[in-house]
Order: structure tokens, then sequence, then C-alpha cells
């Protein structure tokens, strides 16, 4: 309750630094804020077209995902999963270092230290709300239909932040304490990539874990429910508008569960991180 | 008096790991197991800090001052203990350490202000006083990475400055800026604290300490070893120093509080010791001086044990403790022999008294070398205290007596009349006289600063305005002026013109608005160059009638004088 009230008595200090993060990190540069698009949209580009196109031709008709009867279809697919990831990989890379980055503020002035996590989180989420809607825009030029589950598309980014800024804070405070964290989380990041279906359909998992492990490591990896619920909202009414054109809850896939689920997972995880961080925290700047 | 820093019972211990998996063993194994070993860099302070105080804290390079300073400002959190404060504080513990080089310096106001914890509102207000005292020009809309160091510190310190704290803590920020900055920096914190603002000041130079400090704390291994005047306790970090440099297990610290002993204070191995420190005046023992007399300085040291290299030296600081001169024989020239364990020595310094009337004391010491920083044996502090009196003969200003021969010699000038004289020397002076010329060579003592009302350029008068004009044949000298409302309110305001100190004229001033004033000259003031002076029968101070800041004495508005 107190960390809320500090972030609210901050809340300008935290705009001023989402914005200085936006026009900072490309500072100088010719196209300076657009940059901030641009790299996500370049990495987009290059999962979506080239590997839709090569998935898409070289699977076996048996794993092929059999909804998908457009050229299009498939990168708007792997978009659906590739955007929430690439912004949760990155944030999290940031804030997991954001004390030690910001080290000389921590130990100078006295404010909360959370906001340098949060200031990433919300800056990462700015980020996805605009490849999202560039997603949308690419969606409906190429001749789909956007479903009415599209209102839970904010809910969901906020939701995402939710778990990003519980998982920030976390890292970020055992980073400060043990410096080989940034290298173990890049290693750890890479290997959730691929064991969460994103660039590839869900069925491939059982051949990924052929022991029987693929539902239950789909299960406990919230990552899967985060990627899922994306791609039952921007990319299911792509496949079955048809069936169900203004559905305002998807109907495949568990779809209120798993949001409950990840709501359920995203406060339970602040909280923790809160109270970790709290436990440590008269220590922060003395590890710094 | 009400406190604005309280600290009980602090300790702050810093946990050391040796190496990093030190630390994660700790994590990983269970509870009480420990791989740190405590850097307690801060035990057991005690501290109040009345309101309006200003504390000086002192001490060598991990002393614990800026720990102490960071735990104040709250960036850092005490170990054990209580710390409470009373107000708003703000810490210049690293100027500009919220700057971010890529924004204006403008924008880096706002990021620093908000970040310190003003609001918006209390930003835009104080916006135009940071810009004046940064003093940046057009840099203050150009990125800060262009700034030299000197101009980021003094947008630093504007900020902070501006911020209006109750307690204000400076951590050796002053030291980066130029000569302009630091004084006027200075004269901020001096205004700072007649406003009733607390200062905690840490500093190296004890000059600063001295001038900005009334009470100092010296900081030793974490603790407060030492609380008092900013002279005893610098006197001490002095012994400290000494002590480190000589790294001598055997050094010891005294201190002696006798009433003939101006808080002495003894350092030093003590391989030798101090017997007697004497001020001598025409052979006897004294502690009065007649400024400019002889007077001589005797110290008798005692060896306990062999010193080869001996060397006896003199300070005599004044009452604030600034050294006003020091000596020593091994800078004379005059090297002593070796002392065997045993051996005493007696040194004279014979010297004229040149020094203006005041109290001063006398500092002693016998160590190696040329300076007490490679081996001290015995310092004696302030060991005796001493007052100069003034020569019956001869007066003089200021601390130093220096010799003065004086020459005059008197010449006369032939002119005639004191009129052709002013002319001779200053030139042929108009008969109309305003303040639109820039140089504005004919007014002398008495005006304010030339003003513009309604596009023409006045000035006021203090008391007795003087200027030089050519009078006319027609014997008048007319007045253009006016004054304020309230010096007319009841009566007319007397205006006299003096020449050459005699009054020659007066004439009422009615009202208050533009109006010209005529004084008649007597025959001789006509048609001849004079010096006249212009005095009001009142005066007015706007910051007392009217509450503004202008503090300056009133009497009328000038705007042009001409003689007919």
């Amino acid at each position: 309750m107190n960390a809320l009230l500090d972030i609210w008595r901050f809340r300008r200090l935290l705009w001023d630094l989402v914005r200085q993060d936006f026009r900072s990190r490309y500072a100088g540069s010719v196209i300076g804020v657009f940059w901030n698009i641009v790299q996500p949209a370049a990495q987009v580009f290059i999962f979506a077209i080239f590997l839709a196109r090569i998935i898409g031709s070289r699977l076996p008709d048996s794993m092929r995902m059999q909804e998908i009867d457009d050229p299009y279809a498939l990168s708007i697919y792997i978009c659906a999963g590739l955007l929430p990831w690439i912004v949760f990989n990155e944030t999290i890379m940031r804030t997991s270092t954001t004390f030690l980055a910001h080290s000389n503020l921590i130990k100078k002035v006295a404010f909360p230290h959370p906001l340098l996590v949060l200031y990433q989180v919300i800056s990462g989420l700015i980020t996805l709300a605009i490849m999202c809607a560039l997603l949308l825009a690419v969606t409906l030029t190429t001749g789909h239909r956007i479903g009415l589950s599209i209102v839970w598309l904010p809910v969901l980014i906020l939701l995402q932040g939710v778990f990003m800024y519980g998982l920030g804070l976390f890292l970020a405070t055992i980073t400060a304490h043990f410096r080989d964290m940034p290298q173990i989380i890049g290693i750890v990041l890479q290997l959730w990539f691929w064991l969460t279906p994103i660039v590839y359909a869900r069925d491939l998992m059982n051949v990924l874990a052929p022991w029987g492990f693929g539902p239950t490591l789909l299960r406990i990896n919230p990552l899967y429910h985060f990627t899922n619920l994306y791609q039952n909202i921007l990319f299911k009414h792509v496949v079955y508008f048809d069936f169900l054109p203004n559905a305002l809850i998807p109907a495949t896939d568990q779809f209120t569960a798993k949001l409950a689920l990840v709501t359920a997972l995203s406060l339970v995880l602040v909280a923790a991180a809160s109270l970790f961080y709290a436990k440590l925290r008269h220590e922060l700047p003395d590890q710094i | 008096m009400s406190t604005a820093v309280t600290i009980t019972n602090l300790n702050k211990r810093f946990r050391v790991y040796d190496a990093p998996l030190d630390r994660l063993k700790e994590w990983l194994t269970p509870r009480g197991m420990s791989f740190h070993w405590a850097y307690w860099a801060l035990r057991d302070i005690n501290l109040t800090v009345p309101r309006g105080a200003a504390l000086g804290i002192v001490g060598a390079n991990g002393a614990g001052k800026s720990t102490l300073l960071k735990i104040l400002c709250g960036t850092l959190s005490p170990t054990s203990g209580s710390v409470s404060i009373n107000g708003r504080i703000t810490g210049m513990l690293e100027l500009g350490s919220g700057f971010h080089p890529e924004f204006t310096g403008r924008q880096n106001i706002y990021l620093n202000a908000r970040l310190l914890g003003l609001s918006d509102a209390e930003i835009h207000n104080r916006l135009p006083r940071i810009l004046e005292f940064a003093e940046l020009g057009d840099f203050i809309d150009h990125p800060l990475r262009i700034y030299s160091t000197g101009m980021a510190l003094r947008l630093g310190f504007s900020v902070a400055a501006n911020v209006d704290p109750d307690i204000l803590i400076i951590d050796e920020a002053l030291a980066v800026g130029d000569a302009y900055f630091q004084h006027k920096c200075i004269s901020y914190l001096r205004r700072f604290r007649e406003s009733g603002g607390t200062l905690l000041f840490v500093s190296h130079d004890p000059g600063a300490v001295k001038l900005l400090c009334d009470e100092a704390i010296l900081l030793h291994d974490g603790t407060i070893v030492q609380r008092g005047a900013p002279d005893d306790v610098l006197d001490y970090y002095n012994a400290l120093i000494a002590r480190r440099a000589s790294d001598e297990a055997a050094f010891r610290i005294e201190r002696q509080h006798t009433p003939a002993q101006p808080a002495a204070q003894r350092s030093g191995t003590f391989d030798a010791l101090l017997t007697r420190i004497e001020l001598l005046a025409s052979g006897a023992p004294s502690r009065t001086i007649i400024s400019g007399s002889n007077f001589t300085i005797e110290i008798e040291a005692t060896a306990l044990a062999p010193i080869p290299d001996p060397t006896i030296g003199i300070a005599i600081r004044d009452r604030l403790g600034y050294e006003i001169f020091g000596t020593n024989t091994c800078t004379l020239k005059q090297p002593l022999p070796p002392l065997r364990a045993g051996d005493r020595l007696l040194v004279q310094f014979n010297l004229p008294c040149n020094i203006g009337p005041g109290d001063y004391t006398i500092t002693a010491a016998i160590h190696s070398g040329i300076d007490h920083l490679t081996a001290c044996y015995d310092w004696a502090d302030r060991f005796l205290a001493f007052k100069v009196l003034p020569s019956s003969g001869q007066y003089h200003r200021g601390v130093a007596r220096l010799p003065v021969q004086l020459r005059s010699q008197l010449t006369h000038s032939p002119a005639a009349s004191p009129h052709q004289l002013l002319e001779s020397l200053l030139g042929r002076a108009p008969s109309a006289l305003s303040f639109a010329d820039p140089s504005q060579s004919w007014f002398f003592g008495g005006w304010h600063a030339t003003e513009i009302i309604d596009g023409t350029p006045v000035r006021w008068t203090k008391n007795d305005a003087v200027f030089v004009l050519f009078t006319g044949h027609g014997g008048l000298i007319n007045l253009e002026c006016a004054t304020d409302p309230s010096l007319c309110a009841s009566q007319p305001l007397a205006i006299t013109l003096l020449a050459n100190g005699t009054p020659v004229d007066t004439v009422p001033l009615t009202g208050s608005s533009w109006q010209t004033l005529s004084f008649v000259l007597p025959p001789h003031l006509r048609g001849v160059m004079a010096r006249f002076a212009l005095r009001s029968s009142c005066t007015f101070v706007p910051a007392r009638v009217y509450g503004t800041n202008d503090q300056r004495e009133l009497g009328i508005m000038v705007r042009r004088i001409s003689s007919t």
C-alpha cells in the first residue's frame, strides 16, 4: 500500500523517466524515437515472413496447422505470439539490471526504487501497444476481420505489464546482490522462447518433449498462457470468423480460465516480489 | 530551540563479501551461517543539530562522513539506531547525479527537481530563480553533454539551492567550481543560514569550515571523536593526520583544559617533549606585548629517545584560528644538533611583534624534517595565549604592522579664485545638464543610478547631490524635478541649493508631479563655474513606505538642470 502511495506521489517523475527512456535510447540518432518501433518490426518481419514460409512449406502435412488456409494467416499467428514475447524478453533483460544501471541515482537521491523497474515496464507496454496496433492494421489490410474479442487486448497488455513488473522487480533485486544473474537470465530466456509455442504450433510440443511432458510443460509455463491468449485474440478470429465472428469470449482453449489464471499469477508474483524487495531494500544501496 | 536533526545510537554496517560465491552460499545455506565480514562504517553516533545551526563534518577519507550524510538524506538505511529529521532535507551529495546528458539543461532541471520531490507547480515557480542562479545563458536549451564540468555543477547547485530546503547537506560540492561560483555559493549559504536554514557541511578545506560553520564534529573510524568549535576540531584533525603520516603506534593525543591555556591539545609520539614554552617581553615572562616591540618565544624540549634531526617550530594564530605566521629551525636554515635521550634543548625565537592589536595564540612543535608530517614528536596546539596591545605612539589597522616611511610635499596653486581653479582642473562645464549624456561627468556624489522613466533618463538624489555647472549671467538655476507623493503629502518639500558648501537659495516643491524650480544666485555666482549641491528637507525609503524590496534612501527625482 505504501509502495502504491509512493508511486502516486512520484507519478510525474515516472512519466519523465518513461519519456526519457523513449527519447534517450536512441537520442542523437537521426530518426530517434522511431527506432523503438523499427527494431522490433525488423525482428517480426524476419520471423513472420521468412519463418512462416519455411515452416509452412517444409512441415509434413500431419503437423501443419489444419486451420491455416491463407499465406498471411501463419504470419499473423506468429506475430500474435512473437510481439508480446519480444517485449517480454527485452523488458526482463533490462529490468533485471536496472538497479545496477541506476546505482548512481540510488546512492545519491532518496526515492522509491521500484520506479526504476516500473518505468521500463511501462515503456515496454507502450512499444507493445504500438506494435499490436500495427499488426491489427496488417490484419485488416490483408483482408481479414477483427473479432469482438479484441476488447480483451488492452486488458491482456496490462496484465502482461503486471507480470513483467513482478518478475522484473524480483530479478532486479537478486541481480543487485548476485551479478551473474543477467547471464543466467539471458540463457533461460532463450530456452524459454523455444519451449513456448510461438513460432511453431502447440501440437509440436509433443514432438519436442516426447515422454509425455509436453502438456505438463505447457501447463506450468505462464508465457504459454499469455501467448496463447494473445493468439486467441489476435489470430483465432482470423481463422474462426466463420464460426463466432462476434463472440466477446473466444470459444476455444479455455479462454476465461486462462485469463483468470494469468491474472492471479501476475498479482501473486507482484506481491511476492514486493515482499522480497522490501526484505532486502535496506541493503540495496550498500551492495550496488 | 527546536532541533533539526536528531541521531540516536546510530550504527551502520556494510557486509563485505570477499568472493561473489560467498553471497550465494549465504543465501542458499540455512539461517545463521555467514560468509561475510562486517565493516562498521559508523558506530554509536549520537548527534543533535539545532535548527539554524551550521555543523561542519571533518575527517579523513573513510572516516564515515559520506555514509553519515547519505543516511541523513535517506539513501542509505541505518543498521540500528534512529534518525529523525524535522523539515525538508536536500542533499548535494554529488551534484547532477540525476542528470541525463542528452537532455537540455531546462529538461534536466525538471528531471532533477522531480527526483528531489518537487511538484510541477513548485518547479514552475522556482524556474526563473534557478535559471538566474545558474547563469547558463543560451546553453540552458542545449543538451547537457556539451556542458563543461563547471556548467553542470552550476546547474546542479542551482536546482538544489532553490528547492528551499530547511536542512541542506553539502558534501564537498563546492570544490569543483571556479572562484566566482564558489564565492556565489558561499554567499548563498550565508543567506540560507541567515534565513534560519540548517546546514551540514563536509569539507577538507579548513577555511570553508571556519567560514561557514559555528560548530564542527570530527569523525574518525566511524565514531565522533570530537565536537566543538571549528578551530578546536580542525586542530585535532590536523593532529590525526600527522599521526597517520608518521604511522607510529606510539602516537598519542591528549587534551588539556587548564585556565591558563586555551584548550591546548598535545599530539605526537612523545619521543621528545616540549617541557616549557614561554613568551618573553624585554627579558621577562609576559602575556601582553606592545605592537611593534621585540619579543621572544622560548621553547625548551627534552628528548626521551635519540632524535637525529630535530626541528622546533612555532606558529602564531589569530582569534579565528587563522595562522598568521609560522616558522621553524629548518626553514630558518639553522639546523639543531642531534639529541640523545635526556638532552635538554633551549631555543629562542627573537622577533619583532609586527602584528596588529588583538588576541593571539602560540602553537609549538618538535618534529623531524621540514614539517610535522614525517615524524612528529610533540605538537602543542595553541599552548599559550597572548594579547598584543596598541603602541602608544602609532595606531594602525589590520593584522600586519608593515613598516611605513611617509613623505609628503606641499605646493600652492596660484589660481585666483575657486571657480577658476575648478575650471582649470575639470575643463569648462556646460550650463545645462541632463542624464542623457552617457559619461555624466558633471555629476558627483549623492546620486542614485540612472533610471529611465517615461523614456527620459532621471536620477534620484540621496542627500546632498553634487553637480558642477557653468552658471548663466541671468542668475537663475532651473531644476526639473519630481518626487514621491508620500514626501509632500502634508506640506511642501523644501529644496535647498548649496554652492561650495553654503546654502544659496531654498525653494518649496509642492506636489509630486514634474515641475521646474528656479533658484536665484547671488551676483558672485553668475557667469562662473561652481560646485553645487541639492538638499531636500526630507527623504523616504520605498521598502518602509510601500513594503517593496527597495532599500534606497530617496529624495527628489531630477531630469534636467540648467542655468540662465
